[in-house]
């Protein structure tokens, strides 16, 4: 999917909103990954959650290039091109927070939840109950969703 | 070591097998006839000389995989212990041990993969004389729950209710259920927990009220659903005050009174279908903003997200 900017995707209660590159982000505060897993969003009953799966391609140990092996040629050439490492980190979303308020694009600072810096090539979004999304490289703003039950605003939970 | 032979690809004959093979394989999975304690002590008791451990000094036979856990670890503390133990200690070795089991007939996804390659495609390998015993467990019982002094074997469910994509669903009971009535709630694959089954059990206490104070979405959903949305709709005499179709899906708002005050709800629908092709279907209680309430479906999705509603843009939703 290719956002355009300031578009948004949604997967159920969570949203990715695609800033411009040249939008000023600071990158501070690394939320790291559990498990191989960087967690967007977390259910609350069912366990299930937003994620994306940053775990590292294993590497051949016995023979590095092991692409060398094929007879043919072509797959050579397909799997021995170097190609960039694919990462997608998160950040904490505090100050990308405020500005986007300032800059009347959020109406309110506190559902963001994280920035999200994808780069190399896509990346999916998956959850056990909703089809993936898949990102291109870029800064993305991560958010979730509030509702209003029995006079409370609180977080929209499965 | 056998000696190994690669098969590249299944002939027409074997691919035409796997249907039937797997539907063999699904009944024995679904089946709830009483199990055949002798054939699957049997087989337990073989596991243990297998990996040279002493054959148990109790086999129990229960009715459910809770009591193969609970009963076999009271046994395997009594045998422990002669006795001399305390409820602390039971649920700690419980929390433990619990894990120890085999799944016997939950398990057959498995069974089917390998007897397959084993009787259709010609598979022949020693080991497939220990898969053998895994095997006749399957087909011969529910659970098998083991320790080095006690094994407890649990009979298969009375009754396995699915939908018609297959997810476990029962209306008005346990979707899955054995013997001694422990089992489980299950809406379209959606397990219910222990605090909530009351809204299937006793489906006609549900109420608007407990509709509107439930905080979590998704039972809030399972219980419009039991309760009929337009019930709903109509116990509240809801008004709809705008509506709009986004992603092919119609999204209402609605206005209603709930405790002599006006509050607006937004009908939702997931963007990933169900298996049976329908789509979930939630209702969210509208947040205000500068103290009212949304005006359209956009406006209150917006806002629920924390979004500007001029900004706001849906290019893609799952």
């Amino acid at each position: 999917m290719r956002l355009q900017d300031f578009e948004q995707a949604f997967q159920g209660d969570i949203w990715m909103m695609k800033l411009p590159d040249d939008y000023k982000v600071s990158l501070d505060q690394e939320i790291s990954p559990s498990q191989g897993k960087l967690i967007l969003q977390e259910g609350e009953m069912t366990g299930h959650h937003h994620h994306i799966d940053v775990m590292e391609r294993p590497t051949n140990k016995i023979n590095p290039n092991w692409w060398e092996e094929f007879e043919d040629t072509s797959l050579r050439e397909v799997f021995g091109t170097k190609r960039p490492e694919v990462s997608s980190k998160m950040y904490n979303g505090a100050s990308i927070a405020e500005s986007l308020v300032r800059d009347q694009i959020l109406t309110r600072p506190d559902l963001v939840v994280g920035l999200l810096v994808v780069e190399g090539g896509p990346v999916k979004v998956q959850h056990q109950e909703h089809s993936f999304i898949g990102l291109m490289p870029g800064k993305y703003v991560i958010g979730r969703q509030i509702e209003s039950v029995a006079g409370e605003e609180r977080r929209v939970a499965d | 070591m056998s000696d190994a032979k690669k098969f590249e690809e299944l002939t027409e004959e074997q691919l035409a097998q796997t249907g039937p093979w797997a539907q063999k394989w699904i009944e024995i999975g679904l089946n709830t006839e009483p199990a055949d304690f002798d054939k699957a002590e049997e087989a337990v008791l073989k596991c243990y000389d297998l990996i040279e451990q002493e054959r148990p000094k109790a086999v129990l036979r229960v009715s459910s995989p809770w009591a193969a856990i609970y009963e076999g670890s009271k046994k395997a503390m009594e045998i422990k212990t002669n006795g001399n133990y305390t409820d602390d200690d039971l649920w700690s070795y419980i929390k433990t041990n619990w894990s120890n089991y085999r799944g016997a007939q939950l398990w057959v996804s498995w069974h089917a993969y390998i007897t397959f390659l084993r009787d259709v495609v010609g598979w022949n390998d020693p080991v497939l004389e220990n898969f053998a015993l895994d095997e006749a467990i399957a087909t011969s019982c529910g659970f098998v729950w083991w320790a080095e002094e006690c094994a407890a074997i649990s009979d298969r469910p009375v009754r396995v209710a699915r939908d018609a994509a297959g997810r476990l669903h029962h209306e008005t009971e346990k979707a899955l259920e054995y013997r001694d009535g422990w089992g489980l709630y299950s809406w379209h694959g959606y397990r219910i927990p222990e605090t909530h089954e009351w809204i299937i059990a006793e489906k006609s206490k549900i109420t608007p009220d407990k509709i509107e104070h439930e905080t979590n979405a998704e039972l809030r959903r399972i219980m419009l659903e039991i309760f009929g949305f337009e019930n709903y709709v109509k116990a509240r005499e809801a008004k709809v005050i705008s509506e709009d179709v986004l992603h092919g899906q119609p999204r209402r708002l609605l206005e209603f009174e709930v405790a002599n005050e006006k509050v607006r709800a937004v009908e939702v629908v997931n963007g990933t279908k169900e298996p049976d092709g329908t789509y979930r279907k939630f209702i969210l209680g509208c947040v205000r903003q500068d103290g009212r309430y949304p005006d359209t479906p956009a406006e209150a999705i917006a806002w629920s997200y924390g979004i500007n509603p001029s900004k706001y843009k849906e290019s893609v939703r799952t």
